[in-house]
């Protein structure tokens, strides 16, 4: 997608969300008719169908361009799974069918267990079952809501059975392939939530005075805002490098899930950083349910475990390294952007 | 702060890291060097710098007409970074060709850039930098070297300490103050000076660092008399003009990749005691160093555009420096429960190089400390 037309769709996308009650919103768990009436502006600027292709009523963005949607919506902490129904909608599209016009959650193809995120949000989930890619209905009679996790995650009874669309994957969209992408739609979302953590730690810092100055006087202070900032800028570059990457081969090829590797695994590392620093700055006001902090910190945690952690990636990657003839990393290292 | 532009290496740059590869590999087999940890700051050779300025692989990025070869940024990164990742003794050359140079370039007379520039770039005159003194570290304002106007020139007096590579460089940039300080702003009044090292009136004398090895260096300046060219850039410009040095000083590969040489070296190693624990610390130090290295092309690149990314440049530092001390101690973590008996030759001793070195990469070149609140200063808080 042009440069241009994607400014104007995510200056769209940063209007409606800025316009839109999401604290409220998310006290309610992303439920309810706040929710509904943000979903229902977001789906009539057509938004969740930006990475599907205009023969499925979308934008024909590639999915690399609904990695900016995700930073987006997590800098905003906003409860809905849009940057879930972008990936799903890419994906049937790129699969050959059109998504339904619904709030979509995606479930890990290499995990079938593990709990579904949005599960309780959607109104469907995504899933690839050999080889096909299959759509369908959620109900909460098909789940049960995971206790202190958020937006929704539940644990799914079963493959749920009522069938929207289902469909061949594309032969590249293989499990490590469609848990990979979605692991680096985490990636953009925790590079997001950083940006606004960095914020809300450096103005509350600012404003809270003790002994007499601001904490942000105090060095001790300072180097908490430098690591954050820092690691959040190495997390803004691991997304845009595994972005580009994906955008010079759509199709997810080795090269492709090496780069998402590192951002999984970059992101997530530099997540317990941030949040820790922040906390500590932010002192008790922080660890209450009501100040916001925590809408951001409590959704990195999560999201560093989603679609593999930090470790799983990082693990994955090293025995790429350690399981070649001549183990090396400097070829990798130095791999052309 | 947080955008660090992509740098896209061109084909002529993947045809250069092959002509760099073979070139060290070469060397390697033929004896011309051991790797070393910390290559960049304690493995001089000369001999070794020659070669690499006969290759066009010193200067890269200056006009032909200075001697050098008018190439991309990202040839240079090429360049510098292979010569890290394979442990290569680049420190003789690495000061100048870093940012003196760049600095006589920017600052210096046109007879300066004609006469000094080829040397350097053919890898035969090495310099040194002269910002620290004895009660002027982190504090660089504090400096007390001065330099006054005299008939013919200046005359510089004033104790210069930690210039790497000092005994073997043929030249300083000297930070003097030219003035006194304006009250509280003690950054007025401050000069760069190219100091010819072989003028009377200057001594010379090594230091040994932790390991031992006589790398650093204090110089002793006694009015010694310079000629009215040694002046670089505007005089009282010297603050500014150091801080745009530091930029070219900080954001360099040098900073992340110091003790990879070891790592690599244990690697097969590593490989046939391959387990979970292991993969994942070898998979985080790819992450890591990929991602950082990206940032690192981001400052190179946002140099190339006129820019002057300092607090990028302290955002890398900072990082790249945390890093190095991530990797050796995950490199110790990987390497235990394995029996000494198959740890292949050379490991213990690069290990032990990487370990020695580990407490200066949070000093040199701007203190953990400092560069925080470089960062912090960059958001407000300061
Ligand atoms: C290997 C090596 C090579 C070097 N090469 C050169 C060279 O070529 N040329 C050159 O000019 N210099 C060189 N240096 C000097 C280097 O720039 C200084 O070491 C550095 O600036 C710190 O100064 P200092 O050592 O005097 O430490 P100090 O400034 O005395 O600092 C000691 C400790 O106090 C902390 N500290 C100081 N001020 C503050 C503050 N305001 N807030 C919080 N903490 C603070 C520091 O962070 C540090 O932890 C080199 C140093 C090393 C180790």
């Amino acid at each position: 997608m042009e440069r241009e037309t994607l400014t104007l769709i995510t200056e769209g996308l940063e209007r409606i969300l800025s316009d839109a009650p999401l604290e409220a919103i998310d006290r309610a768990g992303g439920l309810g008719a706040d929710a509904d009436a943000l979903w229902a502006a977001l789906a009539e600027n057509g938004y969740p169908k930006l990475c599907a292709a205009e023969a499925y009523n979308g934008f024909g963005a590639a999915l690399a361009d609904g990695l900016e949607f995700a930073t987006i919506t997590a800098r905003h902490a906003a409860a809905l799974p849009l940057a879930d129904t972008v990936f799903a909608a890419g994906l049937m599209s790129a699969a050959g069918c059109e998504a339904p016009d619904m709030r979509i959650a995606i479930a890990d193809p290499l995990d079938p267990a593990s709990p579904v995120p949005h599960a309780a949000q959607a109104g469907a989930v995504l899933f690839l079952s050999d080889d096909r890619l299959i759509c369908a209905k959620l109900t909460p009679d098909d789940y049960t809501v995971l206790a202190k996790a958020e937006d929704g995650t539940a644990r799914l009874h079963g493959p749920p059975s009522d069938v929207i669309a289902e469909h061949a994957a594309p032969r590249w969209l293989t499990p490590q392939a469609f848990r990979g992408l979605a692991a680096l739609f985490r990636a953009a979302q925790m590079a997001g939530a950083m940006q606004s953590v960095l914020s809300m730690t450096l103005t509350y810092t600012q404003e809270r005075e003790q002994f007499g100055r601001p904490l942000a006087k105090f060095q001790a202070i300072q180097h908490h805002l430098s690591d954050i900032a820092c690691e959040t800028a190495a997390s803004i570059a691991a997304v845009e490098m595994a972005g580009d990457a994906l955008r010079a081969d759509p199709i997810c090829g080795s090269g492709v899930l090496d780069e998402i590797a590192i951002a999984k695994t970059r992101c997530g590392e530099a997540a317990s950083k941030v949040a820790a620093c922040a906390h500590q700055a932010h002192g008790a006001m922080g660890f209450t349910r009501e100040y916001a902090l925590g809408r951001y910190t409590r959704r990195l945690w999560q999201w560093q475990d989603e679609f593999g952690s930090e470790t799983e990636w990082a693990a994955l990657l090293g025995r790429g390294v350690l399981g070649d003839a001549e183990p090396s990393l400097w070829p990798r290292i130095s791999q052309p952007l | 702060m947080f955008h660090f532009p992509r740098l896209e290496f061109s084909e002529e740059a993947g045809a250069l890291r092959k002509d760099v590869r073979a070139f060290l590999a070469s060397e390697r087999a033929t004896g011309g060097f051991v790797p070393a940890a910390d290559c960049w700051v304690s493995a001089a050779d000369p001999e070794f710098s020659r070669k690499m300025g006969a290759r066009g692989w010193l200067g890269m990025t200056w006009p032909k007409a200075y001697g050098g070869h008018n190439r991309p940024v990202a040839d240079r990164f090429v360049v510098t970074e292979e010569m890290l990742a394979a442990g290569a003794p680049v420190a003789a050359h690495w000061i100048a060709d870093r940012q003196t140079g760049n600095h006589i370039l920017r600052y210096g007379t046109e007879e300066q850039r004609l006469s000094i520039l080829p040397r350097i770039a053919a890898g035969e005159c090495f310099t040194a930098i002269g910002m620290s003194e004895p009660q002027a570290g982190s504090d660089l304002a504090a400096i007390q070297t001065s330099a006054t106007r005299t008939e013919t020139g200046w005359t510089l007096s004033g104790r210069k300490i930690w210039s790497t590579g000092a005994h073997y460089s043929h030249y300083m940039i000297v930070l003097a103050r030219t003035s006194p300080a304006e009250g509280r702003n003690r950054q007025v009044g401050l000069s760069q000076f190219l100091v010819d090292l072989s003028l009377p009136g200057i001594d010379i004398s090594g230091i040994e660092d932790l390991g031992g090895t006589p790398h650093f260096n204090e110089t002793l300046f006694e009015n010694v008399a310079l000629p009215p060219e040694a002046l670089l850039g505007t005089q009282g410009n010297g603050w500014a003009q150091c801080m745009g040095e530091l930029a070219l000083e900080r954001s360099g590969p040098e900073r992340f990749l110091t003790s990879l040489i070891a790592l690599e070296h244990a690697l097969p190693l590593i490989a046939r005691h391959a387990d979970e624990r292991r993969a994942a610390e070898t998979g985080s130090i790819l992450a890591n160093l990929r991602v950082l290295r990206r940032m690192s092309l981001g400052v190179a690149q946002m140099l190339e555009q006129g820019e002057s990314p300092a607090t990028a440049a302290a955002v890398v530092k900072e990082m790249g420096n945390r890093l190095e001390n991530d990797i050796v101690a995950k490199l110790r973590a990987m390497l235990a429960g394995i029996p000494k008996s198959e740890w292949p030759v050379g490991l213990e001793s690069l290990l032990r190089e990487a370990v020695l070195h580990l407490p200066s990469n949070t000093l040199r070149g701007g203190t953990t400390e400092i560069l925080r609140g470089i960062i912090a200063r960059e958001m407000g808080m300061r």
